[in-house]
């Protein structure tokens, strides 16, 4: 039944009518049916009415809070991490989720609560890493009946019926599924959290699962840390059909890697959103570091399948091809999204592709029937450290096209350079790490390893688009390095002898270490691997008191930007802006306060042919989750999810024409 | 479905207290976002190692200057942010525990990395400077 909590859950109204009121949902409308757009991740909306011209006078059409807002207020325990709730879109009905789980359906002609639904995933304590988040829902149909499938920030997926918001009780346990049991041993509750919406591939609901990462929190590792290991449910019974094993079990193809830890290590796990192939129903799993990020004395070898690319078989979960990305992984390099499945041609040749952009800043391409690369990968030499008990990977795969799209690794020849002054300090900071090429391993030296790019990316959680028709791909990125220092744990506290604490490294005068752009998007011909253009993602800090003499027009945001495509237009809008204020009252989530005032909160739209800035506009708060798009008569909107992390969590959507 | 656990919060208040403690976490600006207080009057025993006094005169705007960009280059990035909500407006700290939880970072409570090995002990005594200067304590 619907849900609404003691608090007024329902207390959500519209700042101003949906613009949609003028013209009701009609055939013909552009639906944003998943998460990143349709199961290949294109994050691309078809038939998009922006123009070049309209995307000059964009404006804000509606605000919507989420509901939650006065739970997050009033309730400590409660506290949300910032609003990464991006929503769907079909056949004009807003399909939302919100930090904490909270499921709504609006009408989008009149701007009406249809439905709420509350799971209540909150009272079982505070999601591990960063806290609540939630960042979108699965629509699917099942027999002709629409569904909504909502994970929960306690582990538990929900089957809503769409219509109504009605739990399918005949689903599951009463509509619900138990990610917590559904491992090769049950794992404690407070430690895992859906933050990804499950996926639908092969007629099995294929869930992602977040587990608590001594990366977010600094909590020890455990000696059985929650692991990989990934369930697949039937999606009309909600049974449980197959599970994949990672790290494999021993005996299994994968073992063999692993010289030591394989039943102990965790993470490997799938936690962002991965891609599925509707035609072979093959799904394509980005998978994670192993436990601990940074150190892995204890699990000798290259860790399959850690931070690989797995391809399975969506019906039975067997393995169709698999291929590693960063042997025995130190730097969390995990694999931060789903891999665009693009259908390209390759020197007259067609190719249907899975296409993965990393972290570290290459683009990796297979064939995505065989996993054959489609440009040579080289296992190349990278350097080696000194912690002890460490062994490390003589070799990485590195592609040879396309080529990087972000700087990687650090000398001195990349520093910020505006000015003498700011060269001079920078170099100073810099000299506090070591530092060199991609791949140099975390250090107990000096304040650590730099790490460049950073943990978050490169490319990073938010993505990259494709449009399908062209077979271009457009890659977001930012570089905000990371210092590594492994230490010793103290006997006893911890199930390993070393770990690594981390730091975000700026550099002088507030100013990034190195030069500018400080971010950017990249179009990358897939069907050549040659770069198209490559424009600064953003205004940046131009005005400085530093640097503004420079004049310069735009450096990029400092931080990752939100893509969402059309034919003619790449919205982009940069991450915003906030403070990491300490540990959450259980000790397993970092809490965080958003900036009410932000340096940049924009939505920017560039000519998808030449990465000409178009237009933009300002939004209210900072945007923290994925951008989504689609039309109702003829009006096309922008979504944008903004706020949370101390302030209301809300949806603004833009109308671009 | 379950109440919330009353209980249990009021332990969870209690390990909130030791990690914002460790973490020296906790503005007032953000009790009003919704977490508890820490400024229990209390000073945090954190080390065995005592800070001593400052070298030099903590108001002095240039020290604070130096400190700023000390704390933006290494700190800021990604997790305190530059002008720190967990800062701006602070109560209840001392001038040794903030030195202490610098130089020797969140010990396992926190991911914080020790600074003791990077900054001199006149660096570190800049970055207090500085956030003494948004402070009130």
């Amino acid at each position: 039944m619907l849900s609404k909590g003691k608090r007024g859950l329902a207390r959500w109204s519209l700042i101003a009518c949906m613009a949609v009121c003028a013209s009701m949902a009609k055939a013909g409308d552009q639906n944003w049916t998943e998460y990143t757009g349709d199961k290949t991740s294109a994050r691309y909306l078809a038939g998009g009415k922006a123009t070049a011209a309209s995307v000059k006078n964009m404006k804000i059409a509606w605000r919507l809070p989420l509901p939650g807002n006065d739970l997050a207020a009033e309730n400590p325990d409660l506290r949300t991490w910032v609003n990464e709730s991006t929503p769907l879109a079909i056949d004009g009905i807003v399909y939302a989720t919100s930090p904490l789980g909270i499921v709504t359906a609006v009408d989008g002609a009149t701007g009406k609560e249809k439905w709420l639904y509350d799971p209540q995933g909150y009272l079982a304590g505070q999601a591990p890493n960063l806290g609540f988040i939630s960042r979108g829902l699965t629509y699917v149909v099942v027999d002709g009946q629409k569904r909504i499938i909502a994970g929960t920030p306690d582990g538990f997926l929900i089957m809503l019926e769409a219509e109504t918001g009605k739990v399918v009780e005949s689903w599951g346990e009463k509509g619900r599924v138990d990610l917590t049991i559904h491992k090769r041993r049950p794992v404690q509750r407070d430690l895992v959290t859906v933050s990804s919406p499950p996926i639908v591939c092969g007629g099995n609901v294929i869930p992602s699962l977040a587990v608590l990462d001594s990366f977010a929190s600094g909590r020890p590792p455990f000696k059985y840390h929650p692991n990989g290991d990934l369930p697949a449910f039937d999606l009309k019974t909600g049974k449980r059909v197959w599970m994949f094993h990672n790290p494999p079990l021993a005996g299994e193809a994968g073992a063999e890697t692993w010289k030591s830890g394989l039943e102990e290590t965790g993470g490997t796990n799938l936690w962002s959103r991965p891609s599925c192939d509707d035609e072979t129903g093959t799904v394509y799993l980005p998978l994670s570091t192993p436990s601990n990020d940074f150190y892995g004395g204890h699990r000798l070898g290259n860790n399959l399948f850690a931070e690989t690319l797995v391809a399975l078989d969506g019906k039975t979960g067997k393995r169709v091809w698999h291929y590693q990305i960063v042997h025995h992984g130190l730097w969390d390099y995990d694999i931060p999204t789903g891999p665009n499945l693009m259908d390209i041609t390759v020197d007259g040749k067609k190719i249907k592709a899975a296409v993965q952009v990393t972290k570290q800043g290459y683009v990796y391409a297979f064939d995505r029937t065989t996993g054959k690369p489609i440009w040579p990968i080289d296992e190349k030499a990278v350097p080696a450290g000194d912690v002890p008990g460490e062994e490390y990977s003589p070799t990485q795969p590195i592609p040879s096209k396309p080529a990087p799209y972000i700087q990687q690794g650090a000398s001195e020849a990349d520093l910020i350079d505006l000015t003498p002054e700011l060269k001079e300090q920078a170099k100073k900071i810099l000299n506090r790490y070591k530092y060199g090429p991609l791949f140099t391993p975390p250090s107990m030296e000096k304040a650590g390893t730099l790490l460049v790019p950073g943990v978050l990316g490169g490319a990073s959680w938010a993505g990259a688009a494709h449009n399908p028709k062209t077979g271009v791909l457009y890659v977001p990125s930012f570089t905000i390095p990371f210092a590594i220092k492994i230490k010793k744990e103290v006997e006893g506290a911890s199930a390993h002898k070393y770990t690594g604490t981390w730091a975000g490294v700026g550099g002088p005068d507030g100013l990034p270490l190195f030069k500018p752009p400080f971010s950017t998007i990249t179009a990358i011909d897939m069907n050549t691997g040659d770069h198209k253009w490559r424009v600064p993602a953003g205004r940046g800090p131009v005005n400085h008191p530093a640097i503004k003499a420079a004049g310069l027009d735009r450096v990029g945001a400092t931080h990752q930007s939100f893509i969402v495509i059309t034919d003619d237009i790449v919205f982009t809008a940069p991450n915003g802006a906030y403070d990491v204020l300490g540990l959450n009252t259980r000790g397993n989530a970092l809490i965080a306060q958003n900036k009410e005032k932000q340096d940049e909160s924009a939505l920017y739209a560039y000519d998808a042919k030449t990465g000409d800035l178009l237009g933009e506009i300002e939004l209210p708060l900072g945007v923290y989750g994925a951008l989504m798009s689609y039309t109702v008569g003829d009006k096309q909107f922008v979504v944008a999810p903004v706020g949370g992390a101390g302030t209301p969590s809300e949806l603004v959507a833009v109308q671009v024409n | 479905m379950k109440k919330h656990d009353h209980k249990r919060g009021a332990k969870a208040f209690g390990m909130m207290l030791a990690a914002a403690i460790a973490f020296g976490c906790l503005p007032s600006s953000v009790q009003a976002g919704g977490v508890p207080p820490s400024d229990s009057g209390q000073t945090p025993e954190s080390s065995e190692n005592h800070a001593g006094t400052a070298p030099f005169d903590l108001s002095d705007p240039k020290r604070i200057k130096t400190g700023e960009g000390t704390f933006n280059a290494t700190c800021a990035a990604y997790c305190h942010g530059q002008n720190p909500t967990l800062f701006v407006d602070r109560t209840g700290l001392s001038e040794e525990y903030v030195y202490n939880t610098i130089r020797d970072g969140g010990k396992g409570a926190t991911p914080m990395p020790p600074w003791g090995d990077v900054f001199s002990p006149e660096e570190i005594w800049e970055i207090v400077a500085y956030l003494k200067s948004l402070g009130k304590w």
